[in-house]
């Protein structure tokens, strides 16, 4: 059965796409080393806009307006360079209100492009251009750990991983006495966060990054308007991180790592995640987008019971059981981490690829 | 629309939802058609795999190993036509699933054109970001600014009275057209344009070769106070559905399986309601609600008049993320039965929302999950209130008109672990008056039937005269303003088979009279002279009702439901009320 699924790697080839949102131009070749925060394409595409309106200005015909406009399509103009002239003792010249390009001159009317109207694609990604799509964008290929989450602010940066958890926990909770001028513009990692000083506090110093296993829902709206990269990787809610991906960042610690904080998109497929490169190595594998639910599957509870545990798929029982809840559903038995059972239902279960 | 198909002997009809894809057989069954069977599988519309056609072949499967006929080839082709029991003969498709369509509105007055363009865009699966109008403050070119940092799926265009005053919309389609000369032409949006029809021509004129896919429909407001939305809505459906052709990877595949015959399962939906609200002959309504993953759908009928509300911000899927925007926590907390912290609900509405398709197996999640619903469908009921035509009419001007018969499905209802449960979702939220039978479409057939209606009418029809839904519950509403405790109303259900029980109903509470499935009988109602079930105050009346499910039911809990506002009180009352459903 398919499922949802998400990655959790130590090593393997991630192989992301960048896309521009309108076509424009790439900057970079095949085979190119790139870092997160590099411009690999850009485009025009400007969404501020004046238009003047110079035959209402003038009162006069638009056809007249037309025959007093001095600029073309193409000009740049200067704030306060004359565009049209008075007309009559009434009016006053009508001048650029900003720095910008003329785009349309007609039926009495001027539009100007104001300020820069670049948008600059950025990488995101450590790693090397393997495809390039012409005027579109580019593919990267990066070798790392990655380890996907849950939930992301949108932001991206690199940093060096932190800890700011205690030796061998998983649980901890992010405090405000937790955070020093030593984690300046790292990216921490900490078990659980429902403390709004906090993330202020992370945000003054300012971190680079933060990897929650879990934040409190009341806390999203704060999160999602920092300006660093938050990714949760199990869920809302007091939940630890789960052993397999606070023992992996931790093998990581002191080390680079670039945060990807995507916004969990389940149509278009975007998870937040975070890589940390690795040295390459020939026969790494790919990581697969494909989750197959199946007797072995590791998958991870997405609601209760058990929400955010990870396990085995010992079985998947051949009829339907009843839960708690009063429904019949078809389920599979997972042997979780602390060596415990649990009959779950399939639709609960995502596959971590692994 | 693609030509109707005349050899339609086997139907296959397949219903994209968002979580759950759905194959279904209809055949002629001694000269008549008839629903055979279903399969169903999780959908794939979502990452990883994001390609519907793998749950379409899945459930074609399932199908196929329910009936022991074969309908795909061993490469996944479908075998049309059909011959000696082998294939299909037409196949149609209904689709939910699909994030909603980013929509901008545009109109003159907001009490005119913005409000009809706005119940346009309510009739399909659109999400409006923003609205232009006259009366916006905003400058033209922050208007063309605002047009550009949407980049909208689709713009809707309404405004002005067929060869009335013109310059105004004239202004604003030129404004909308300079955004989409701006827009990179592979980002441009689709435009429909259904406002005064004077200016159809040159509009055409200036967006064809601007738009994708530009339509010119019927004015919505073709004389002031006059709306029309039927023939801008069917323009809409297809719309979304070329839309949804280009966007969606594999859909392109499944409409040229269906040779064109696709459609939102909301019009379809609607479409259904609409032929229901004729034929059953009734002074009253019908109503039908679904309330799924992608939205809350409500299509009310009346004698062939159809008011519609697709609200993808009610839906139970991903949507759910936002909830709190629409509805303060405390009017989600007021349904629960049991205690459960606030925090502990807005968790779950996080994870819910980023696993639409995830199932509550606690009684913790399935209190929370109903409680949910409850309040997504009354807000959904909220809204379409106010788009019923004053000129039907109501028993009281607080509550939904009268209705003959409310048609029910969504996951969440017709699989609530009871039927009790069910309904009392259903009556807690859409708090019905008078009389109504409650009737559940527990495999969604209503918008497939609609679609099929495209190819062959007769289908839908034979297919409800088969009997294919089954009855919840016949439920009576004494509405009185009596003193809690005292009687409203009494009589008699007397059985086909003679046997005859009578009744007593007091304010307050909620009664059960035993009326199985396959038996029937005659109610005879008898109310005090303060007190309304659907005759109007005092009056008397007999009723013929069928047995459903949960037999004759008595909501004399008052309308507007009032809800103790202390929390102990409240829960003990809700966990009463669904005992006397049964549990």
């Amino acid at each position: 059965m398919y499922a949802p699924l998400t990655h959790i790697h130590p090593l393997t080839l991630i192989q992301r796409k960048r896309y521009l949102p309108v076509s424009g131009r790439i900057l970079v070749r095949q085979d190119q080393k790139v870092s997160p925060l590099d411009v690999v394409a850009e485009t025009e595409f400007s969404t501020k806009h004046i238009l003047l309106d110079v035959a209402a200005q003038l009162h006069i015909s638009s056809e007249e307006a037309d025959s007093l406009i001095k600029c073309q399509v193409g000009d740049r103009l200067s704030v306060n360079q004359l565009i049209a002239p008075a007309r009559g003792f009434f009016s006053f010249p009508i001048l650029s209100p900003v720095n910008g390009n003329v785009i349309l001159v007609g039926e009495g009317q001027v539009l100007m492009e104001a300020g820069d109207s670049k948008y600059r694609l950025q990488a995101n990604y450590p790693g090397t251009i393997t495809r390039i799509f012409q005027d579109k964008g580019v593919e990267i290929t990066a070798e790392g750990t990655l380890i996907q989450g849950i939930w992301g602010n949108g932001q991206v940066h690199f940093g060096n991983l932190q800890s700011n958890f205690g030796i061998g926990s998983s649980g901890n909770i992010l405090n405000v006495d937790h955070l020093n001028t030593n984690h300046r513009g790292s990216i921490l990692m900490a078990g659980h966060c429902n403390d709004e000083h906090a993330l202020k506090k992370a945000a003054e110093l300012p971190l680079s990054g933060l990897i929650l296993g879990s934040i409190s829902s009341g806390l999203l709206e704060q999160a999602s308007n920092l300006k660093f990269p938050v990714m949760v990787t199990e869920g809302y809610g007091y939940h630890p991180m789960s052993n397999v991906i606070f023992e992996l960042l931790s093998s990581h610690v002191n080390k680079d790592a670039a945060l990807i904080s995507n916004v969990f998109d389940p149509y278009q497929g975007t998870r937040p995640e975070i890589i940390v490169p690795l040295a390459s190595s020939e026969n790494t594998p790919l990581a697969m987008d494909v989750g197959i639910l199946s007797e072995g599957s590791q998958v991870r509870i997405i609601l209760n019971p058990g929400l955010t545990k990870a396990g085995t798929v010992i079985r998947i029982l051949p009829e339907d059981i009843e839960f708690p809840s009063g429904l019949q559903l078809p389920s599979a038995e997972i042997r979780l981490e602390n060596g415990k059972t649990e009959m779950i239902p399939l639709m609960n279960l995502e596959v971590i690829n692994s | 629309m693609a030509d109707p198909i005349t050899e339609t002997d086997t139907i296959l009809a397949i219903d994209l939802g968002l979580c759950t894809t759905r194959a279904t057989l209809f055949d002629l069954v001694d000269g008549s058609y008839r629903f055979i069977a279903i399969g169903k599988h999780p959908s794939t519309f979502t990452a990883p795999l994001n390609d519907p056609r793998i749950s379409v072949i899945q459930a074609i499967e399932q199908l196929q190993n329910k009936t022991g006929r074969g309908f795909l080839t061993s490469d996944n082709t479908l075998i049309s036509p059909s011959e000696n029991g082998i294939g299909i003969d037409c196949l149609i498709n209904v689709f939910s699933a699909g994030p909603a369509l980013k929509t901008v509105l545009v109109g003159l007055v907001k009490d005119g054109s913005l409000r009809s363009i706005t119940n346009l865009s309510e009739t399909s699966y659109t999400t409006v970001i923003d609205c232009l109008g006259m009366g916006d403050q905003r400058k033209p070119d922050q208007w063309i600014d605002t047009i550009l940092d949407i980049l909208p799926d689709i713009i809707l265009i309404a405004g002005g009275t067929d060869n009335g005053a013109s310059n105004s919309i004239r202004q604003l389609t030129d404004y909308v057209g300079l955004a989409c000369y701006l827009i990179p032409e592979d980002k441009r949006p689709s435009i429909l344009f259904t406002g005064n029809q004077s200016l159809a021509d040159g509009i055409k004129e200036s967006f064809e070769s601007l738009a994708p896919s530009f339509r010119i429909s019927s004015n919505i407001r073709p004389f002031g106070i006059v709306e029309d939305l039927q023939p801008a809505a069917r323009d809409l459906s297809d719309m979304v559905t070329q839309i949804n052709r280009t966007r969606i990877p594999g859909f392109e595949e499944l409409y040229a399986w269906s040779g064109g015959n696709t459609l939102p399962s909301c019009y379809a939906h609607g479409r259904m309601v609409r032929f229901m609200s004729t034929a059953y002959r009734s002074k009253k309504g019908i109503l039908a609600v679904d309330i799924g993953a992608s939205a809350a759908t409500i299509s009310a009928g009346f004698n062939g008049q159809l008011t519609q509300g697709i609200y993808p911000h009610l839906g139970l899927g991903t949507a759910l993320s936002n909830l709190l925007e629409f509805a303060p926590l405390e009017d989600i907390t007021r349904w629960l039965t049991i205690e459960i912290s606030p925090e502990f609900i807005q968790d779950y509405l996080q994870q819910k929302g980023s696993y639409p398709s995830s199932i509550p197996a606690t009684r913790e999640d399935m209190v929370i999950e109903q409680a949910i619903t409850r309040q997504a469908l009354f807000l959904a009921a909220e809204l379409i209130k106010k788009k019923i035509p004053s000129k039907i009419p109501h028993l009281f001007d607080y509550a939904l008109p009268e209705f003959e018969a409310i048609l029910v499905s969504g996951s969440a209802l017709v699989n609530a672990p009871t039927f009790g449960q069910a309904l009392l979702m259903l009556l807690d939220s859409l708090q019905p008056v008078g009389t109504v039978t409650f009737i559940l479409d527990q495999n969604h057939l209503l918008p497939m039937l609609g679609a099929i209606a495209d190819v062959n009418p007769s289908v839908p029809v034979q297919v409800l005269e088969s009997g294919v839904f089954e009855g919840l519950a016949f439920v009576v509403t004494p509405v009185s303003s009596a003193r809690q405790g005292t009687q409203l109303l009494s009589g008699s259900l007397i059985y086909n088979d003679g046997k005859e029980i009578t009744f007593e109903v007091d304010q307050g509470t909620l009664e059960v009279l035993p009326l199985p499935i396959g038996r029937s009988g005659k109610l005879i109602l008898e109310p005090r002279h303060n007190v309304d079930v659907g005759f109007g105050f005092g009056g008397k009346g007999e009723v013929q009702v069928s047995g459903t499910y949960l037999g004759v039911v008595f909501d004399a809990r008052g309308r507007p439901l009032k809800l103790p506002a202390n929390d102990t009180q409240r829960r003990e009352m809700m966990k009463n009320w669904l005992w006397a459903l049964g549990g």
